[in-house]
Protein backbone atom coordinates (compact mmCIF):
# COMPACT_ATOMS: atom_id res chain seq x y z
CA UNK A 1 0.00 0.00 0.00
CA UNK A 2 1.01 3.35 -0.90
CA UNK A 3 2.62 5.44 2.30
CA UNK A 4 1.62 8.91 2.91
CA UNK A 5 3.96 11.74 4.53
CA UNK A 6 1.54 14.94 5.25
CA UNK A 7 2.93 18.04 6.73
CA UNK A 8 0.21 19.41 9.05
CA UNK A 9 0.16 22.80 9.74
CA UNK A 10 -1.55 24.26 13.00
CA UNK A 11 -2.15 27.93 14.26
CA UNK A 12 -1.22 28.54 17.75
CA UNK A 13 -1.51 24.90 18.51
CA UNK A 14 -5.18 24.09 17.11
CA UNK A 15 -4.19 21.77 14.01
CA UNK A 16 -5.80 23.78 10.31
CA UNK A 17 -8.82 22.74 8.90
CA UNK A 18 -6.69 22.51 5.43
CA UNK A 19 -4.57 19.50 7.11
CA UNK A 20 -7.70 18.32 7.66
CA UNK A 21 -8.62 18.11 4.00
CA UNK A 22 -5.35 16.06 4.08
CA UNK A 23 -6.09 13.47 6.46
CA UNK A 24 -9.55 13.19 5.06
CA UNK A 25 -8.23 12.23 1.30
CA UNK A 26 -5.70 9.79 2.73
CA UNK A 27 -8.41 7.82 4.84
CA UNK A 28 -7.41 4.16 5.31
CA UNK A 29 -4.28 4.63 3.92
CA UNK A 30 -1.09 3.99 6.01
CA UNK A 31 -0.20 7.69 7.30
CA UNK A 32 2.54 9.75 8.59
CA UNK A 33 2.42 13.69 9.70
CA UNK A 34 4.99 15.41 10.85
CA UNK A 35 4.15 19.07 12.83
CA UNK A 36 6.20 21.40 13.96
CA UNK A 37 6.77 24.40 16.93
CA UNK A 38 6.85 23.85 20.70
CA UNK A 39 3.50 25.25 20.74
CA UNK A 40 2.06 22.13 18.76
CA UNK A 41 0.81 19.34 20.81
CA UNK A 42 -2.40 19.90 20.40
CA UNK A 43 -2.19 20.07 17.22
CA UNK A 44 0.29 16.55 17.40
CA UNK A 45 -2.72 14.90 19.64
CA UNK A 46 -5.77 15.74 16.72
CA UNK A 47 -3.78 14.35 14.33
CA UNK A 48 -3.17 10.58 16.44
CA UNK A 49 -6.89 11.28 16.95
CA UNK A 50 -7.68 11.76 13.16
CA UNK A 51 -5.97 8.18 12.81
CA UNK A 52 -2.26 8.98 11.40
CA UNK A 53 -0.77 5.94 12.60
CA UNK A 54 2.50 8.16 13.10
CA UNK A 55 2.88 11.86 14.06
CA UNK A 56 6.46 13.22 14.30
CA UNK A 57 6.10 16.33 16.38
CA UNK A 58 9.20 19.07 16.28
CA UNK A 59 8.83 20.10 19.56
CA UNK A 60 12.26 21.83 19.89
CA UNK A 61 11.35 25.52 20.32
CA UNK A 62 13.74 26.73 17.70
CA UNK A 63 11.66 25.44 15.10
CA UNK A 64 8.72 27.37 16.32
CA UNK A 65 9.38 29.66 13.35
CA UNK A 66 10.22 28.37 9.84
CA UNK A 67 13.56 28.21 8.69
CA UNK A 68 14.32 26.28 4.93
CA UNK A 69 16.80 24.56 5.97
CA UNK A 70 16.08 22.80 9.09
CA UNK A 71 12.50 22.08 8.58
CA UNK A 72 14.20 20.10 5.28
CA UNK A 73 16.64 18.48 7.51
CA UNK A 74 13.43 17.17 9.56
CA UNK A 75 11.66 16.26 6.77
CA UNK A 76 14.54 14.34 5.84
CA UNK A 77 14.97 12.42 8.62
CA UNK A 78 10.92 12.07 8.53
CA UNK A 79 11.21 10.75 4.96
CA UNK A 80 14.27 8.29 5.72
CA UNK A 81 12.53 6.92 8.58
CA UNK A 82 8.72 6.04 6.90
CA UNK A 83 9.77 6.25 2.92
CA UNK A 84 6.66 7.81 1.51
CA UNK A 85 5.16 7.27 -1.76
CA UNK A 86 3.18 10.51 -1.31
CA UNK A 87 4.59 14.13 0.33
CA UNK A 88 1.36 15.53 0.79
CA UNK A 89 0.69 19.38 1.91
CA UNK A 90 -0.94 22.51 1.62
CA UNK A 91 -0.23 25.07 -0.99
CA UNK A 92 0.14 27.95 1.93
CA UNK A 93 3.22 29.95 3.18
CA UNK A 94 5.21 27.01 4.15
CA UNK A 95 3.79 24.34 2.09
CA UNK A 96 4.65 25.71 -1.09
CA UNK A 97 7.69 26.57 0.10
CA UNK A 98 9.18 23.33 2.20
CA UNK A 99 7.75 20.87 -0.10
CA UNK A 100 9.42 22.45 -3.03
CA UNK A 101 12.28 22.49 -1.49
CA UNK A 102 11.74 18.67 -0.33
CA UNK A 103 10.94 17.62 -4.46
CA UNK A 104 13.91 19.00 -5.31
CA UNK A 105 16.35 17.27 -2.50
CA UNK A 106 14.49 14.03 -3.46
CA UNK A 107 14.44 15.09 -7.13
CA UNK A 108 10.70 14.09 -7.32
CA UNK A 109 8.11 15.11 -9.53
CA UNK A 110 5.89 17.74 -7.70
CA UNK A 111 2.13 19.19 -8.53
CA UNK A 112 2.00 22.23 -6.57
CA UNK A 113 -1.57 23.89 -5.76
CA UNK A 114 -4.07 21.36 -6.56
CA UNK A 115 -7.65 22.14 -6.52
CA UNK A 116 -8.57 18.43 -7.45
CA UNK A 117 -6.71 16.00 -5.57
CA UNK A 118 -7.97 12.24 -5.04
CA UNK A 119 -4.38 9.61 -4.09
CA UNK A 120 -6.22 6.06 -3.62
CA UNK A 121 -6.36 3.96 -4.92
CA UNK A 122 -5.18 5.93 -7.80
CA UNK A 123 -3.63 9.52 -8.00
CA UNK A 124 -6.08 12.12 -9.82
CA UNK A 125 -4.82 15.99 -9.84
CA UNK A 126 -6.18 18.82 -11.81
CA UNK A 127 -4.23 22.09 -10.74
CA UNK A 128 -5.17 25.46 -12.17
CA UNK A 129 -2.68 27.23 -14.95
CA UNK A 130 -2.57 30.85 -15.75
CA UNK A 131 -4.25 31.62 -12.43
CA UNK A 132 -7.36 29.15 -13.10
CA UNK A 133 -8.32 30.65 -16.70
CA UNK A 134 -7.26 26.92 -17.51
CA UNK A 135 -7.52 23.69 -15.50
CA UNK A 136 -5.06 21.19 -16.40
CA UNK A 137 -5.21 17.09 -15.66
CA UNK A 138 -1.77 15.35 -14.26
CA UNK A 139 -0.13 12.72 -14.69
CA UNK A 140 3.12 12.13 -13.15
CA UNK A 141 5.68 9.98 -14.74
CA UNK A 142 6.40 7.11 -12.79
CA UNK A 143 8.41 7.46 -9.31
CA UNK A 144 8.78 5.89 -6.19
CA UNK A 145 7.77 9.32 -4.73
CA UNK A 146 5.73 12.38 -5.60
CA UNK A 147 4.83 15.37 -3.98
CA UNK A 148 1.91 17.12 -4.09
CA UNK A 149 0.00 20.62 -2.58
CA UNK A 150 -3.50 20.99 -2.36
CA UNK A 151 -4.83 24.37 -2.01
CA UNK A 152 -6.97 24.80 1.01
CA UNK A 153 -11.01 24.05 0.65
CA UNK A 154 -10.53 22.23 -2.08
CA UNK A 155 -11.38 18.75 -0.43
CA UNK A 156 -13.73 17.52 2.39
CA UNK A 157 -12.12 17.81 5.71
CA UNK A 158 -11.82 14.22 7.13
CA UNK A 159 -10.13 11.38 9.53
CA UNK A 160 -7.39 8.67 8.53
CA UNK A 161 -9.36 6.35 10.37
CA UNK A 162 -11.02 5.61 13.91
CA UNK A 163 -8.01 3.97 15.34
CA UNK A 164 -5.94 6.83 16.99
CA UNK A 165 -2.55 6.32 16.08
CA UNK A 166 0.34 7.68 18.34
CA UNK A 167 2.60 10.74 18.62
CA UNK A 168 6.78 10.77 18.65
CA UNK A 169 8.70 13.64 19.64
CA UNK A 170 11.53 14.25 16.62
CA UNK A 171 14.59 15.55 17.70
CA UNK A 172 15.88 17.10 14.62
CA UNK A 173 19.90 17.30 13.82
CA UNK A 174 20.91 21.12 12.85
CA UNK A 175 23.10 23.18 13.34
CA UNK A 176 21.47 26.77 13.12
CA UNK A 177 24.38 28.24 14.78
CA UNK A 178 26.15 27.64 11.65
CA UNK A 179 23.30 28.66 9.07
CA UNK A 180 23.58 31.17 6.66
CA UNK A 181 19.96 32.11 7.39
CA UNK A 182 18.86 33.35 10.53
CA UNK A 183 15.54 33.70 11.96
CA UNK A 184 14.79 37.33 13.47
CA UNK A 185 11.59 37.91 14.26
CA UNK A 186 8.03 37.87 12.78
CA UNK A 187 5.20 40.87 12.83
CA UNK A 188 1.76 40.14 13.89
CA UNK A 189 -0.66 40.63 11.36
CA UNK A 190 -2.56 43.38 10.72
CA UNK A 191 -6.21 41.62 11.27
CA UNK A 192 -7.59 38.99 13.88
CA UNK A 193 -9.48 37.98 10.68
CA UNK A 194 -8.94 34.59 8.97
CA UNK A 195 -6.46 34.55 6.09
CA UNK A 196 -7.67 35.61 2.77
CA UNK A 197 -6.33 31.84 1.26
CA UNK A 198 -7.92 29.81 3.88
CA UNK A 199 -11.28 31.82 4.66
CA UNK A 200 -14.17 30.32 3.96
CA UNK A 201 -16.21 33.64 3.28
CA UNK A 202 -14.62 36.68 1.70
CA UNK A 203 -16.13 40.44 1.15
CA UNK A 204 -13.97 42.38 -1.13
CA UNK A 205 -13.91 45.65 -2.21
CA UNK A 206 -13.07 47.40 -5.80
CA UNK A 207 -12.20 51.43 -6.44
CA UNK A 208 -15.26 52.45 -5.83
CA UNK A 209 -14.59 52.23 -2.20
CA UNK A 210 -12.64 55.55 -2.69
CA UNK A 211 -11.18 55.58 0.74
CA UNK A 212 -9.39 53.05 3.45
CA UNK A 213 -11.85 54.16 6.14
CA UNK A 214 -14.88 52.84 3.39
CA UNK A 215 -13.63 49.58 4.01
CA UNK A 216 -14.87 49.87 7.34
CA UNK A 217 -18.21 48.86 6.09
CA UNK A 218 -16.64 45.85 4.72
CA UNK A 219 -15.00 45.32 8.06
CA UNK A 220 -17.98 45.38 9.92
CA UNK A 221 -20.03 42.74 7.21
CA UNK A 222 -16.69 40.43 7.59
CA UNK A 223 -17.14 40.29 10.95
CA UNK A 224 -20.27 39.13 11.41
CA UNK A 225 -19.68 36.54 9.03
CA UNK A 226 -16.67 35.19 10.09
CA UNK A 227 -14.79 36.53 6.90
CA UNK A 228 -11.98 37.69 5.57
CA UNK A 229 -11.51 41.01 3.37
CA UNK A 230 -10.09 41.49 0.20
CA UNK A 231 -9.68 43.92 -2.32
CA UNK A 232 -9.34 44.31 -6.65
CA UNK A 233 -5.77 45.37 -7.83
CA UNK A 234 -7.11 48.51 -8.96
CA UNK A 235 -8.16 49.30 -4.74
CA UNK A 236 -4.65 48.30 -3.81
CA UNK A 237 -2.71 50.25 -6.24
CA UNK A 238 -4.78 53.91 -5.02
CA UNK A 239 -3.64 52.90 -1.86
CA UNK A 240 -7.24 52.09 -0.21
CA UNK A 241 -6.09 48.71 0.61
CA UNK A 242 -2.28 46.86 1.40
CA UNK A 243 -1.28 44.20 -1.12
CA UNK A 244 -1.70 41.43 1.60
CA UNK A 245 -5.25 42.11 0.77
CA UNK A 246 -5.14 41.64 -3.09
CA UNK A 247 -7.13 39.27 -4.73
CA UNK A 248 -5.96 38.46 -8.54
CA UNK A 249 -3.40 37.23 -10.63
CA UNK A 250 -0.99 39.58 -8.83
CA UNK A 251 -2.20 38.96 -5.91
CA UNK A 252 -3.89 36.23 -3.70
CA UNK A 253 -5.43 33.59 -5.24
CA UNK A 254 -8.83 32.50 -3.02
CA UNK A 255 -10.93 29.67 -2.88
CA UNK A 256 -14.17 30.41 -0.23
CA UNK A 257 -17.71 29.08 -0.17
CA UNK A 258 -18.75 32.64 -0.77
CA UNK A 259 -17.41 35.44 -2.34
CA UNK A 260 -18.98 39.13 -2.02
CA UNK A 261 -17.56 41.31 -4.58
CA UNK A 262 -18.38 44.87 -3.72
CA UNK A 263 -17.42 47.56 -6.62
CA UNK A 264 -15.55 45.46 -8.52
CA UNK A 265 -16.07 45.77 -11.95
CA UNK A 266 -14.45 42.06 -12.74
CA UNK A 267 -11.15 42.55 -14.55
CA UNK A 268 -9.98 39.51 -16.17
CA UNK A 269 -7.03 39.28 -13.61
CA UNK A 270 -9.06 39.77 -10.47
CA UNK A 271 -11.38 36.67 -11.79
CA UNK A 272 -8.20 34.84 -12.21
CA UNK A 273 -8.10 35.19 -8.43
CA UNK A 274 -11.34 34.33 -7.03
CA UNK A 275 -13.21 32.22 -9.93
CA UNK A 276 -12.65 28.84 -8.10
CA UNK A 277 -15.27 30.22 -5.65
CA UNK A 278 -18.71 28.38 -4.91
CA UNK A 279 -20.78 30.88 -4.70
CA UNK A 280 -20.20 35.08 -5.91
CA UNK A 281 -22.38 38.24 -5.43
CA UNK A 282 -21.67 41.11 -7.43
CA UNK A 283 -22.88 44.34 -5.94
CA UNK A 284 -22.28 47.13 -7.85
CA UNK A 285 -23.46 50.46 -8.85
CA UNK A 286 -22.82 49.77 -12.54
CA UNK A 287 -24.90 46.95 -14.20
CA UNK A 288 -22.97 46.72 -16.78
CA UNK A 289 -19.94 45.14 -14.83
CA UNK A 290 -18.28 42.34 -16.46
CA UNK A 291 -18.71 40.61 -12.58
CA UNK A 292 -21.81 40.44 -13.41
CA UNK A 293 -21.82 38.02 -16.11
CA UNK A 294 -19.47 35.75 -13.62
CA UNK A 295 -21.65 36.24 -10.60
CA UNK A 296 -24.05 33.57 -8.92
CA UNK A 297 -26.65 36.50 -7.56
CA UNK A 298 -25.95 40.36 -7.92
CA UNK A 299 -27.46 43.21 -6.66
CA UNK A 300 -27.23 46.33 -8.96
CA UNK A 301 -27.00 49.39 -6.11
CA UNK A 302 -25.09 51.42 -3.94
CA UNK A 303 -22.61 49.66 -1.76
CA UNK A 304 -22.59 52.06 1.12
CA UNK A 305 -26.22 51.94 1.14
CA UNK A 306 -26.56 47.74 0.66
CA UNK A 307 -23.30 46.39 2.80
CA UNK A 308 -24.56 47.61 5.92
CA UNK A 309 -28.02 46.61 5.55
CA UNK A 310 -26.45 43.40 4.95
CA UNK A 311 -24.12 43.59 7.94
CA UNK A 312 -27.98 43.94 9.49
CA UNK A 313 -29.43 41.05 7.70
CA UNK A 314 -26.77 38.49 8.77
CA UNK A 315 -26.91 39.72 12.03
CA UNK A 316 -30.65 38.80 12.50
CA UNK A 317 -29.91 35.60 10.67
CA UNK A 318 -27.01 34.09 12.58
CA UNK A 319 -28.64 35.69 16.41
CA UNK A 320 -25.70 38.67 16.65
CA UNK A 321 -28.54 41.19 16.49
CA UNK B 1 36.98 40.34 -7.16
CA UNK B 2 33.75 40.99 -9.88
CA UNK B 3 30.18 39.62 -8.05
CA UNK B 4 27.60 38.21 -10.34
CA UNK B 5 23.82 38.35 -9.90
CA UNK B 6 21.33 35.86 -11.94
CA UNK B 7 18.05 37.07 -12.40
CA UNK B 8 15.80 34.11 -13.65
CA UNK B 9 12.68 35.15 -15.74
CA UNK B 10 9.99 33.77 -17.64
CA UNK B 11 7.83 34.91 -20.22
CA UNK B 12 4.90 34.45 -19.83
CA UNK B 13 0.60 35.43 -21.11
CA UNK B 14 0.33 39.30 -19.81
CA UNK B 15 -2.10 38.90 -16.95
CA UNK B 16 -4.97 40.40 -19.39
CA UNK B 17 -4.43 37.40 -21.93
CA UNK B 18 -7.72 35.50 -21.98
CA UNK B 19 -7.05 31.52 -22.51
CA UNK B 20 -8.53 29.76 -25.00
CA UNK B 21 -8.13 26.14 -25.99
CA UNK B 22 -7.83 25.12 -29.43
CA UNK B 23 -8.70 21.23 -29.15
CA UNK B 24 -7.52 19.66 -26.08
CA UNK B 25 -4.59 22.51 -26.01
CA UNK B 26 -3.80 25.54 -25.26
CA UNK B 27 -4.60 28.18 -28.34
CA UNK B 28 -1.44 30.43 -28.40
CA UNK B 29 -2.50 32.61 -31.27
CA UNK B 30 -3.95 35.76 -29.68
CA UNK B 31 -2.00 35.78 -26.68
CA UNK B 32 0.59 38.66 -25.87
CA UNK B 33 3.47 37.68 -23.57
CA UNK B 34 5.37 39.73 -21.62
CA UNK B 35 8.37 39.30 -18.63
CA UNK B 36 6.56 37.92 -15.66
CA UNK B 37 5.47 40.17 -13.56
CA UNK B 38 6.99 38.78 -10.44
CA UNK B 39 10.27 38.99 -12.19
CA UNK B 40 10.06 42.36 -13.01
CA UNK B 41 10.55 43.18 -9.38
CA UNK B 42 13.37 40.70 -9.39
CA UNK B 43 14.85 42.30 -12.08
CA UNK B 44 14.74 45.60 -10.12
CA UNK B 45 16.01 44.26 -7.34
CA UNK B 46 19.08 43.40 -8.87
CA UNK B 47 19.57 46.32 -10.53
CA UNK B 48 19.45 48.57 -7.19
CA UNK B 49 21.69 45.79 -5.05
CA UNK B 50 24.12 45.75 -8.29
CA UNK B 51 24.02 50.09 -7.75
CA UNK B 52 24.84 49.79 -4.51
CA UNK B 53 27.61 47.56 -4.74
CA UNK B 54 29.14 49.74 -7.45
CA UNK B 55 29.01 52.65 -5.23
CA UNK B 56 30.84 50.50 -2.63
CA UNK B 57 33.95 49.53 -5.10
CA UNK B 58 32.54 46.71 -6.22
CA UNK B 59 32.77 45.11 -9.87
CA UNK B 60 29.01 43.86 -10.30
CA UNK B 61 27.31 41.84 -13.69
CA UNK B 62 23.83 41.00 -13.94
CA UNK B 63 22.65 37.69 -15.76
CA UNK B 64 19.68 37.20 -16.95
CA UNK B 65 18.76 33.59 -17.27
CA UNK B 66 15.44 32.29 -19.20
CA UNK B 67 14.30 29.08 -20.41
CA UNK B 68 11.84 28.87 -23.33
CA UNK B 69 11.19 29.20 -26.93
CA UNK B 70 12.63 31.46 -29.50
CA UNK B 71 10.71 33.94 -28.53
CA UNK B 72 11.27 34.12 -24.77
CA UNK B 73 14.56 36.04 -25.78
CA UNK B 74 12.58 39.16 -26.28
CA UNK B 75 11.90 38.87 -22.37
CA UNK B 76 15.80 38.93 -21.95
CA UNK B 77 16.13 42.27 -24.02
CA UNK B 78 12.90 43.71 -22.00
CA UNK B 79 15.06 43.34 -19.12
CA UNK B 80 18.48 44.83 -20.94
CA UNK B 81 16.42 47.88 -21.38
CA UNK B 82 16.47 48.69 -17.64
CA UNK B 83 20.24 46.84 -16.85
CA UNK B 84 20.30 43.42 -16.96
CA UNK B 85 23.74 43.05 -18.67
CA UNK B 86 24.05 40.14 -20.28
CA UNK B 87 21.76 37.10 -20.98
CA UNK B 88 21.25 33.44 -21.09
CA UNK B 89 18.60 31.89 -23.10
CA UNK B 90 17.68 28.31 -22.72
CA UNK B 91 16.82 27.13 -25.82
CA UNK B 92 13.21 24.81 -25.40
CA UNK B 93 11.41 25.33 -28.73
CA UNK B 94 9.92 21.82 -28.33
CA UNK B 95 8.04 22.10 -24.44
CA UNK B 96 10.04 19.30 -23.15
CA UNK B 97 10.77 21.53 -20.39
CA UNK B 98 7.20 21.71 -18.88
CA UNK B 99 7.29 21.10 -14.96
CA UNK B 100 8.64 22.81 -11.90
CA UNK B 101 11.10 19.52 -11.76
CA UNK B 102 12.60 19.78 -15.35
CA UNK B 103 12.71 23.76 -15.22
CA UNK B 104 14.45 23.73 -12.07
CA UNK B 105 16.89 21.00 -13.25
CA UNK B 106 17.85 22.98 -16.52
CA UNK B 107 18.16 26.37 -14.83
CA UNK B 108 20.01 25.02 -11.84
CA UNK B 109 22.68 23.59 -14.54
CA UNK B 110 23.43 26.80 -16.05
CA UNK B 111 23.37 28.78 -12.55
CA UNK B 112 26.24 26.25 -11.63
CA UNK B 113 28.28 27.05 -14.17
CA UNK B 114 27.95 30.89 -13.72
CA UNK B 115 28.89 30.35 -10.00
CA UNK B 116 26.24 33.50 -8.99
CA UNK B 117 27.09 35.49 -5.47
CA UNK B 118 23.36 35.86 -5.71
CA UNK B 119 20.42 35.00 -7.80
CA UNK B 120 16.85 36.74 -7.85
CA UNK B 121 13.38 35.20 -9.11
CA UNK B 122 10.31 36.43 -9.01
CA UNK B 123 8.21 34.36 -6.25
CA UNK B 124 5.45 32.49 -8.85
CA UNK B 125 5.22 32.82 -12.77
CA UNK B 126 1.69 33.61 -13.15
CA UNK B 127 0.73 30.98 -16.17
CA UNK B 128 2.15 27.81 -14.29
CA UNK B 129 2.20 29.15 -10.78
CA UNK B 130 4.06 26.30 -9.04
CA UNK B 131 5.59 28.51 -6.64
CA UNK B 132 8.45 26.12 -6.93
CA UNK B 133 10.93 26.04 -9.26
CA UNK B 134 12.90 29.42 -7.71
CA UNK B 135 13.05 26.98 -4.41
CA UNK B 136 14.28 24.28 -6.31
CA UNK B 137 16.95 25.63 -7.71
CA UNK B 138 18.35 27.39 -4.76
CA UNK B 139 18.00 23.58 -3.67
CA UNK B 140 19.79 21.65 -6.65
CA UNK B 141 22.62 24.66 -6.03
CA UNK B 142 23.12 24.12 -2.32
CA UNK B 143 21.89 27.33 -2.09
CA UNK B 144 19.90 28.96 1.09
CA UNK B 145 16.96 30.90 0.03
CA UNK B 146 14.32 33.06 1.34
CA UNK B 147 11.04 32.84 -0.72
CA UNK B 148 8.02 35.72 -1.30
CA UNK B 149 10.43 38.92 -0.46
CA UNK B 150 8.88 42.05 0.12
CA UNK B 151 11.88 44.20 1.56
CA UNK B 152 15.60 44.01 1.03
CA UNK B 153 17.80 45.61 2.88
CA UNK B 154 21.79 45.01 2.99
CA UNK B 155 23.37 44.82 6.38
CA UNK B 156 27.06 44.29 5.10
CA UNK B 157 28.94 43.16 2.00
CA UNK B 158 27.22 39.89 1.86
CA UNK B 159 24.47 39.98 4.40
CA UNK B 160 21.28 40.89 3.79
CA UNK B 161 17.99 41.36 6.36
CA UNK B 162 14.90 40.23 4.17
CA UNK B 163 10.70 40.49 5.10
CA UNK B 164 9.06 37.11 3.69
CA UNK B 165 5.03 37.66 3.54
CA UNK B 166 3.66 34.89 4.94
CA UNK B 167 -0.11 34.30 5.44
CA UNK B 168 -2.77 36.81 7.53
CA UNK B 169 -0.64 39.93 6.33
CA UNK B 170 2.33 38.80 8.66
CA UNK B 171 6.00 38.83 7.24
CA UNK B 172 9.14 36.66 8.66
CA UNK B 173 12.18 38.06 8.93
CA UNK B 174 15.50 36.63 8.64
CA UNK B 175 19.20 37.69 7.81
CA UNK B 176 20.82 35.95 4.88
CA UNK B 177 24.29 34.99 4.03
CA UNK B 178 25.21 35.31 0.11
CA UNK B 179 25.54 33.21 -1.61
CA UNK B 180 21.51 33.08 -1.62
CA UNK B 181 18.83 32.77 -3.84
CA UNK B 182 15.78 35.27 -2.80
CA UNK B 183 12.13 35.40 -4.22
CA UNK B 184 10.41 38.82 -5.10
CA UNK B 185 6.75 39.31 -4.25
CA UNK B 186 4.81 42.21 -5.34
CA UNK B 187 5.82 45.41 -2.69
CA UNK B 188 9.19 44.72 -2.76
CA UNK B 189 9.98 47.69 -5.71
CA UNK B 190 8.49 48.79 -8.87
CA UNK B 191 10.07 48.18 -12.11
CA UNK B 192 12.09 51.10 -13.56
CA UNK B 193 11.10 52.08 -16.83
CA UNK B 194 13.62 51.97 -19.46
CA UNK B 195 15.39 54.81 -21.24
CA UNK B 196 16.18 55.23 -24.47
CA UNK B 197 19.68 54.76 -23.82
CA UNK B 198 19.10 52.06 -22.23
CA UNK B 199 16.62 50.44 -24.91
CA UNK B 200 19.56 51.50 -27.50
CA UNK B 201 21.72 49.75 -25.43
CA UNK B 202 19.42 46.13 -25.09
CA UNK B 203 19.61 44.88 -29.12
CA UNK B 204 23.87 45.45 -28.34
CA UNK B 205 23.88 43.08 -25.58
CA UNK B 206 25.13 39.46 -25.87
CA UNK B 207 22.41 36.37 -25.38
CA UNK B 208 24.21 33.30 -25.24
CA UNK B 209 22.02 30.59 -26.77
CA UNK B 210 22.11 27.22 -25.31
CA UNK B 211 20.38 24.26 -25.77
CA UNK B 212 17.85 22.57 -22.98
CA UNK B 213 20.21 19.88 -20.79
CA UNK B 214 18.88 16.83 -20.57
CA UNK B 215 15.87 17.07 -18.07
CA UNK B 216 13.19 14.81 -16.62
CA UNK B 217 9.57 16.03 -16.22
CA UNK B 218 7.55 14.92 -13.00
CA UNK B 219 4.81 15.07 -14.82
CA UNK B 220 2.75 15.58 -17.71
CA UNK B 221 -0.41 18.11 -18.86
CA UNK B 222 -3.46 14.86 -20.24
CA UNK B 223 -5.65 17.71 -20.66
CA UNK B 224 -6.87 20.55 -20.43
CA UNK B 225 -10.27 22.22 -19.51
CA UNK B 226 -11.76 26.01 -19.18
CA UNK B 227 -13.03 26.70 -15.62
CA UNK B 228 -16.81 25.91 -15.89
CA UNK B 229 -19.48 29.01 -16.76
CA UNK B 230 -21.80 29.40 -14.03
CA UNK B 231 -25.51 29.85 -15.15
CA UNK B 232 -26.61 33.42 -15.56
CA UNK B 233 -26.74 35.62 -12.30
CA UNK B 234 -30.02 35.96 -10.25
CA UNK B 235 -30.19 39.55 -9.99
CA UNK B 236 -32.16 40.63 -6.76
CA UNK B 237 -34.71 43.83 -7.45
CA UNK B 238 -36.47 46.32 -5.01
CA UNK B 239 -35.50 48.83 -2.62
CA UNK B 240 -32.66 48.35 -1.05
CA UNK B 241 -34.02 46.52 1.94
CA UNK B 242 -35.32 43.92 0.32
CA UNK B 243 -33.09 43.29 -1.83
CA UNK B 244 -30.48 42.95 0.96
CA UNK B 245 -32.98 40.68 2.66
CA UNK B 246 -33.75 38.77 -0.64
CA UNK B 247 -30.03 38.15 -0.75
CA UNK B 248 -29.40 37.10 2.48
CA UNK B 249 -31.41 34.54 2.47
CA UNK B 250 -31.13 33.19 -1.01
CA UNK B 251 -27.55 32.71 0.66
CA UNK B 252 -28.59 30.54 3.12
CA UNK B 253 -32.00 29.01 2.29
CA UNK B 254 -30.69 28.83 -1.78
CA UNK B 255 -27.06 28.46 -1.96
CA UNK B 256 -26.50 26.75 2.15
CA UNK B 257 -23.15 29.10 2.18
CA UNK B 258 -24.43 30.73 5.15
Amino acid sequence: MKKVLILAEHKKGSLKKASLELTGASKGMEVSAIVFGSDAKAAADDLAAKGVQNVFWVKDAKFDHYHPEAYAAAMDQVVSQVKPNIILGNASSLGKDLIAKMAARLDAPLAADCTEATIQPDIKLRRPFFSGKAVGTIEFEPAELVCITVRPNSLAPGEVSSTAGKVNELAVNFDFASSAVQFVGKTEGSSDKPDLTEAAIIVSGGRSMKTKENFKILNELADVLGAAVGASRAAVDEGLASHDMQVGQTGKTVNPKLYIANGISGAIQHLAGMRTSKVIVAINKDAAAPLFQKADYGIVGDLFVIVPLLTKEFKKLLGKA
Amino acid sequence: MALKIGVLLKHVPDTNSRIQLKGEMIDETDIKYVINPYDEFAIEEAIKTKDLWVKGGEQVEIVGICLGPTAAQKSLRDAFAVGVDRGIHILDNDKKAIDARSVSQALAKVCAEEKFNLIFAGKQAVDTDAHAVAQMVAERLKMPHIAVVSKCEWTGATSAKVERDIEGGMKEIYTVKMPALLTANKGLNKMRLASLPGIRAASKKEIKEVPLPEVKAGYKVKGWSLPPERGKVKLIEGEPEKQAAELVRLLHEEAKVV
